[in-house]
């Protein structure tokens, strides 16, 4: 567990510090594409609804953690 | 609970209906007069069968059908500030429920959940920031939930790095009678187990901080790191499930501890192959002191046909361990602290799969040159299976209104 974390920070504190090359705004005509948007789709919203219900292992923000019964 | 109360707490939930609705158009109408609004409907449709209902103990039919409808506004004020508020009424039919009294229909087989969140964001192009807070509540027979949240987004770079942090407050009150008006709200117990009093706390607070850094990486290549920990205190067992043992004949209802910390800690990242092709991942692990440890993958592929419509196939895997107090039916011993036979709290796979399509062009769809129209829409549906035999289906659909 701890192993994993470390290995996480150190994936994070790599990527963060070698991206120092900014990807310039002209440059950024396929990352501004609709479907590269990093947050999740308004249309996908509902999906983490259900599984944050049916899967026991999920974040916070709906069904059994609040915001909604979710117990049939 | 008798037909009656149920049809009482139909009449109140269409009643709950067109008040937020009305509640919506009213505020929308009133802040959005000479103001740039935009508007998306949306429409879930979901529906499950299985045969580990917790209700009748980890045995029993778990068939559900869903329909959720509702509607976000967003009221651009002035060039920085916006004004959201949303709502809608999700309504479903359970026959697991339905299975909380045997003699007739109980309180939930038929039910209503209302809710409406209302916030506001500020940007800051200078300082590169957006500032954000709402407010939120919802009730359904058996559950009212008050919420609070506020976030804050830093760009870095000229947004390079975006780091984002969330904070949520959840208090939830799992008593039955608000929609009903009763004199006394109670914790609903299985038909055959009133009477005593198996549980003194209702409540239940839940606490949630969310964290993020997202990443340009190249010019085709972004990447985020997430971490949501959420901690709840108070009533998290469902006191309508029932628990049969080995060693006793009594049967009970569900006992679980009064609080639980959850970890979830994961990444996305999205590549754009080619002129096509989009290359959308997802990974989460996930750990929580209740036992449970999870990992989760997804990958999404949205397929550019035109550079304004998308079609996207979608696939996700999921596999965990269960909590130590979970036991199937007529497994626990009578002796433990804690019991449960909810099934979304064993050990299984689950998979998802589904197709999505996006239609987004520049000038919209439907545009009147004065009062704006349909800017873009979304259609996303899919199958969603355990392997322990619980199988669903959904449909998820949005429809983006505005003006430019």
């Amino acid at each position: 567990m701890k192993k994993f974390f470390k290995f996480f920070i150190l994936i994070v504190t790599a990527v963060l510090f070698s991206s120092c090359a900014q990807v310039k705004g002209y440059e950024r005509s396929y990352l501004n594409d609709e479907e590269m948007k990093q947050k999740v789709k308004t249309c996908a919203h509902f999906e983490n609804y259900f599984q944050v219900i049916r899967e026991g292992a999920s974040g916070a923000g709906g069904g059994k953690t609040g915001g909604g019964c979710g117990c049939n | 609970m008798p037909v009656v109360v149920k049809q009482a707490e139909a009449v109140a939930a269409i009643k709950s209906i067109f008040f937020v609705l009305f509640l919506l158009i009213c505020s929308a109408s009133l802040i959005g007069q000479d103001k740039k609004v935009d508007a998306k409907f949306l429409y879930n449709y979901y529906e499950q069968d299985g045969n580990n209902s917790p209700v009748t103990g980890g045995i029993g039919t778990e068939e559900l059908n869903f329909h959720g409808p509702s509607i976000v506004v967003n009221v651009a004020l002035d060039s920085s500030s916006t004004f959201h508020i949303d709502g809608g009424v999700d309504v479903y039919s359970s026959a697991s429920t339905d299975n909380i009294d045997f003699n007739v229909s109980s309180a939930s087989a038929k039910d209503a959940r209302s809710h409406v969140k209302i916030g506001m964001s500020h940007f800051n192009i200078n300082k590169e920031q957006t500032i954000a807070y709402h407010g939120s509540f919802s009730i359904e027979s058996d559950y009212t939930s008050l919420g609070f949240g506020a976030s804050w987004a830093k760009g870095f770079y000229n947004y390079n790095t975006v780091l984002n942090v969330a904070a949520q407050v959840f208090l939830d009150d799992c008593r039955w009678g608000r929609l009903t008006a009763e004199d006394e709200l109670i914790l609903i117990y299985p038909e055959e187990l009133r009477g005593f009093d198996w549980e003194d706390e209702y409540l239940r607070q839940t606490y949630s901080l969310s964290l993020s850094v997202s990443q340009l990486l190249t010019e085709r290549l972004n990447i985020s790191f997430f971490t949501n920990p959420t901690l709840q205190n108070g009533l998290l067992a469902t006191t309508f499930h029932r628990i049969y043992f080995a060693d006793d004949p009594q049967h009970r209802v569900e006992r679980l501890p009064y609080n639980r910390f959850k970890l979830p800690i994961g990444l996305r990242a999205n590549y754009f192959a080619g002129n096509r092709f989009i290359f959308r991942g997802f990974y989460r692990f996930y750990t929580d002191n209740w036992g449970i440890i999870a990992n989760s993958a997804e990958l999404e592929i949205p397929i550019k046909i035109t550079p304004f419509f998308s079609i996207y196939p979608f696939y996700r895997y999921h596999v965990q361990s269960a909590t130590r107090y979970f036991k199937p039916f007529g497994e626990h011993l009578s002796s433990q602290e804690f019991y449960t036979s909810d099934y979304d709290l064993s050990a299984f796979t689950s998979q998802k799969f589904g197709l999505g399509l996006h239609l987004y062009p520049a000038k919209g769809i439907l545009m009147n040159k004065n009062s704006g129209g349909l800017l873009s829409m979304e259609i996303r549906g899919g199958f969603f299976s355990r392997s322990n035999g619980l199988n669903a289906f959904y449909l998820a659909t949005v429809f983006n209104f505005g003006s430019y």
